[in-house]
C-alpha cells in the first residue's frame, strides 16, 4: 500500500537512522566542548554553503511541539530564511514558528546570536563555513588534529601578534577563534565579536553544523568560551563609535547596545540600524 | 724529584691509507719529567721530534706505548684516556705551544690570551689584565693588544701563543721551539718567562733549535733517533 | 658530569630493510642505499655523548647522514632503533621514549634548531619578532609587549637592529636570516642547540661573522650544541670533538685537532687531505 502522498518523505526529511546518528554526533560535541566531531552530511535539497550543516542538526532535533526561528544574518524575513522557514513546514509539520527569540526552542542561525539573548533549554543551532580555525595557519589537516588534541594554539596567537605588529589591533572581525573550557579553539562562525561573548557560561546550548566539512561541535551551557587573546591587549567587541566618541544608537530604534549594520537610507545617507530584525521591529513597536 | 710524566715505550707510526704506505716518525720511547725541570729533546729534523710532543698533547694519537701523566685527580694515560678526561687536562694542566699559532680569527690578541684563563672562572677583567702583563713581560708592543693575531708578524704571533700558554700555569708544557722566530732580545724575555714556570714547578718538555740554550736551560735532554728508538742523557 | 646527551646506536632507514643491508652499506661499501633490496639506511648505529657546555662537531659530505641524525635529535625524523638520553636539569629523560607531544615539549622549550635553508627554519609569511614570538607563544609566554621585548632583545643580540623586527625575513639577506634563527632558537633559552650548516651558503665574511655569533653565544650562555657541516674550517673555529661520517655510518671521533691533524680513517685522511 503506498502512503497518503502528505507524507511522501519522512519527518524531518532525513530518515531515523540519519537523525539518529546527527543526534549522537552531537552528543559527543556536547560532551568535548570545542572538539570538532565529524559525521557522514547528508545530501541535503539546497546547496551545501547554504547551511546544510545546521540544518542537518535542526533535523535531527526538531519534533512535535518545538517553536522554531530562524535567522539570517539578523533577519527573519531574508529569502535564505524564508526558504529554511518553508522548508521546516513541509518537512515538520507540526512545528511551530515564530520570529520571536525568547519563545523559540531551536533557533537555527546565520552569522549571528539573537540580540535578547538565550535562555536555559533553548538551542541555537549556527551554519559553519569553515569549521576548523587552524586551517588559516595548518594547510595539512592531521597536523592540525595533533594541534588541537595538544591544544597547541600557539601558530593563531602569531596571526593575532602580527596583527597587532601591523594594524595596531586585532582585525578579526568574525569567525574570532575561541577557546572553549580550556582547550579546544573553536571557529564560531561567522558571528560578529560582539556575539563571542554570549557563548561564554551561557545558559543555553550552541552547536555548530558544517554541512561541507562534515564537522559539528558545541558550546554546552555554563561552559567556558574565551577569545584568544594577549595578558595585555584583552579581546575588545566592535565599538560603534561616531566621530565625537560616542555609542552610535540604531537609527530606527535608537538602541545603543545592538550590534549595528550600515545601509542607506531613502535619501542615500549612511545610517546605521540593529542587524536584529525582530529585536530592532519590537523596539520600534513599543515605543510607538 | 716528583714525576710529573712518564713515557713508555712510546711510539708513532702513520698509516697513509691513500698511498697505502705507513709512515714511523718515531719508535720506542721511553722518559720522564719531574715536576720542575726542563728537558728538551733533541734530534735531527724529522726523527719526529714534534711529533713526539703532539703525541703527548694528543694531537697525534700514538701507535703504541703510554705516557702516563700524574694529574691532580690520579695517573692518566694521555694515550688512551677519554676525550673528555683531555679536555679537561688541557684545559687545566698541559699547555701546548707550538711553532704556529692557531687562534679564532677576529679576536683581540688580548682576548686570544685571556681566553683560557677565562674558560677556567676568572672574570673579564682580570684575565685580560693578566695577559697584558704576560704578554708585555714577553715584550709585546702595547698598540698590538687590541688586535687581532691575524696580521702579526712571525715573532709577535709567537709571543701570542707563548703568554697563551704559559697564562694558566699548566703542570706540564710542551713547548715546540718556542723561540724560533724571535730575536735575541724577545727570546731571552721567552726563556725568562719559561725558566720562571719551572721554578713555579712546571715539567717543560722543549724542543729548541739552539743548542746553547739547550745547555743553559735543560735539566736532561732527551735525544731521538727514528725509527729506533731514543736515549736520555742527564 | 653527566652529558647533556647521550646518544647510543641510532639508526634510521628509508625502506624496508633486508638481511644484507648491514653488509652491503655503509662505508666500506661506499653506499647507503642497499644493492639488495634498495633500503637507504641514512644513519646505521650512530652513537656519541654531549657534554654540558661543550661544541661536537659532526662533519661528513652530502648523504653521509650528518643531517639526519641531528633532524632525528630534534624529532623532524624518527630513528628506526636506538636510544638518546637527554639531560633535563638532572632529569635522564629517554627521549624517544616519549610521545609525540612530549617530544614537541622538550624541542619547543629545550632544543633550538637552525637549518640550512633559513626556509625550513622561519616562517616567511610572518615578520622576524613573529618567528620569535611563536616560540614563546608554545611555551605559554602571553604577555604581547613581554613578547615583544624579548624579540627585540634576542634580535640585537645577535646582530639585527629592533627597527627590522617588523620586517619579513624576505626582505633580509642570508645571513640575516640565520641570524633571526639563531634569535628564534634562543627564545626559551634552550640548552641544547643543533646546528644544521648553518653558513653554508653564505659570504665567507658573513660566514665569520656567524661563526663569531655562535661562539659568543655559546661562551656567554654555556650552551651545548651539536655542529653539523661540510666545512672543516667551521669544526676547526667551533668544534672541540668531531664525529666524521660517511654513508651513513660514523667512521672516526676524536678531538678535533686529532680529527684534522692525526686522522685515522681512509676518508677523513681523504677529507683532510682535500681541503688543506
Amino acid at each position: 500500500m503506498i502512503e497518503a502522498p502528505a507524507r511522501a518523505y519522512q519527518y524531518g526529511f532525513l530518515d531515523e537512522y540519519a537523525k539518529k546518528e546527527i543526534r549522537r554526533q552531537t552528543l559527543k560535541a556536547v560532551a568535548i566542548p570545542g572538539y570538532q566531531v565529524p559525521y557522514a552530511s547528508r545530501e541535503m535539497p539546497l546547496a551545501r554553503g547554504f547551511g546544510t550543516g545546521g540544518l542537518q542538526i535542526t533535523l535531527s532535533l526538531l519534533g512535535p511541539g518545538d517553536t522554531f526561528k530562524v535567522i539570517d544574518q539578523g533577519a527573519d524575513d531574508s529569502v535564505n530564511a524564508v526558504n529554511l522557514r518553508k522548508f521546516i513546514v513541509e518537512a515538520c509539520p507540526d512545528v511551530s514558528l515564530t520570529t520571536r527569540a525568547e519563545d523559540a526552542t531551536i533557533i537555527q542561525t546565520r552569522h549571528r546570536v539573537p540580540e535578547v539573548g538565550m535562555s536555559p533549554g533553548q538551542i541555537l543551532v549556527l551554519q559553519v563555513p569553515y569549521p576548523d580555525p587552524l586551517v588559516v595557519v595548518e594547510p595539512n589537516e592531521a597536523k592540525r588534529k595533533q594541534m588541537h588534541g595538544e591544544g597547541d594554539y600557539a601558530r593563531l596567537l602569531v596571526k593575532l601578534y602580527e596583527d597587532l605588529v601591523n594594524f595596531g589591533e586585532i582585525t578579526i572581525s568574525h569567525r574570532y577563534p575561541t577557546r572553549i573550557h580550556g582547550h579546544y579553539v573553536i571557529d564560531p562562525s561567522p558571528i560578529p565579536r560582539h556575539d563571542v561573548p554570549r557563548l561564554h557560561m551561557a545558559d543555553a546550548l550552541f552547536l555548530f553544523g558544517a554541512g561541507r566539512e562534515k564537522r559539528i561541535y558545541a558550546v554546552p551551557p555554563f561552559t567556558r568560551a574565551e577569545p584568544l587573546a594577549f595578558e595585555d591587549v584583552p579581546f575588545r567587541v566592535e565599538h560603534f563609535f561616531d566621530d565625537t566618541g560616542a555609542r552610535r544608537p540604531c537609527a530606527r530604534c535608537g538602541s545603543r547596545e545592538s550590534f549595528l549594520d550600515e545601509f542607506l537610507d531613502s535619501y542615500g545617507r549612511k545610517q546605521f540600524g540593529c542587524s536584529d530584525s525582530d529585536y530592532c521591529a519590537r523596539r520600534q513597536e513599543s515605543r510607538r | 724529584m716528583d714525576g710529573i710524566l712518564d713515557v713508555a715505550g712510546l711510539s708513532k707510526t702513520f698509516t697513509l691509507h691513500e698511498r697505502g704506505a705507513t709512515l714511523c716518525a718515531f719508535e720506542d720511547v721511553s722518559f720522564s719529567l719531574g715536576a720542575g725541570s726542563f728537558s728538551a729533546l733533541v734530534a735531527p729534523s724529522g726523527s719526529g721530534k714534534s711529533s713526539l710532543l703532539k703525541c703527548i698533547y694528543r694531537t697525534y694519537l700514538a701507535s703504541a706505548g703510554s705516557a702516563t701523566f700524574r694529574s691532580q685527580h690520579g695517573d692518566v694515560n694521555l694515550v688512551s684516556a677519554d676525550e673528555h678526561a683531555i679536555i679537561e687536562l688541557r684545559r687545566r694542566e698541559i699547555g701546548y705551544v707550538s711553532q704556529f699559532l692557531h687562534c679564532l680569527p677576529r679576536q683581540s690578541c688580548l682576548d686570544v690570551v685571556a681566553r683560557p684563563l677565562i674558560a677556567l672562572g676568572a672574570n673579564r677583567v682580570e684575565a685580560r689584565a693578566r695577559a697584558s702583563e704576560m704578554l708585555e713581560a714577553l715584550g709585546l708592543p702595547a698598540h698590538l693588544l687590541e688586535l687581532p693575531p691575524a696580521t702579526f708578524s712571525g715573532g709577535e704571533k709567537q709571543r701570542v701563543n707563548l703568554a697563551r700558554g704559559l697564562l694558566t700555569g699548566p703542570r706540564l708544557l710542551l713547548l715546540d721551539e718556542p723561540t724560533a722566530s724571535l730575536d735575541a732580545q724577545s727570546a731571552e724575555r721567552a726563556v725568562e718567562q719559561i725558566t720562571q714556570a719551572r721554578n713555579r714547578g712546571a715539567a717543560i718538555l722543549a724542543i729548541l733549535h739552539d743548542s746553547s740554550l739547550v745547555r743553559r736551560l735543560a735539566d736532561q735532554t732527551i735525544a731521538l733517533r727514528a725509527p729506533v728508538g731514543a736515549r736520555t742523557e742527564n | 658530569m653527566k652529558p647533556i646527551l647521550d646518544v647510543r646506536n641510532l639508526r634510521k632507514t628509508f625502506g624496508d630493510g633486508c638481511e644484507q643491508c648491514g653488509r652491503l652499506t655503509g662505508a666500506a661499501a661506499a653506499t647507503n642505499r642497499c644493492p639488495a633490496c634498495g633500503t637507504i639506511v641514512a644513519v646505521r648505529g650512530a652513537s656519541f655523548t654531549l657534554r654540558h657546555g661543550e661544541i661536537l662537531g659532526v662533519m661528513g659530505e652530502s648523504g653521509s647522514g650528518k643531517s639526519s641524525l641531528v633532524r632525528m635529535l630534534y624529532f623532524d625524523e624518527a630513528p628506526v632503533s636506538g636510544s638518546a638520553v637527554f639531560d633535563d636539569k638532572g632529569t635522564p629523560v629517554e627521549m624517544f621514549a616519549l610521545n609525540a607531544a612530549q617530544q614537541r615539549r622538550l624541542r619547543n622549550t629545550r632544543f633550538g634548531m637552525v637549518y640550512q635553508n633559513a626556509h625550513m627554519g622561519l616562517n616567511f609569511g610572518i615578520s622576524a619578532g613573529g618567528n620569535i614570538a611563536e616560540r614563546l607563544l608554545l611555551n605559554e609566554q602571553a604577555h604581547y609587549e613581554k613578547i615583544r621585548e624579548r624579540a627585540r632583545y634576542l634580535l640585537e643580540r645577535t646582530g639585527i637592529a629592533a627597527a627590522r623586527m617588523d620586517e619579513s625575513p624576505h626582505r633580509f639577506s642570508g645571513g640575516m636570516q640565520q641570524r633571526v634563527q639563531i634569535a628564534r632558537a634562543l627564545a626559551t633559552d634552550p640548552p641544547l642547540l643543533l646546528l644544521d650548516e648553518v653558513t653554508t651558503g653564505l659570504d665567507v665574511s658573513v660566514q665569520a661573522r656567524i661563526l663569531d655569533l655562535i661562539l659568543e653565544l655559546q661562551e656567554a650562555l654555556g650552551l651545548s650544541m651539536v655542529v653539523v657541516t661540510h666545512d672543516m674550517g667551521v669544526i676547526r673555529q667551533l668544534a672541540t670533538r668531531t664525529l666524521v661520517m660517511k654513508n651513513g655510518e660514523v667512521v672516526e671521533q676524536g678531538l678535533t685537532d686529532q680529527i684534522l691533524e692525526d686522522p685515522q680513517h681512509a676518508y677523513t685522511q681523504q677529507l683532510v687531505s682535500a681541503a688543506l
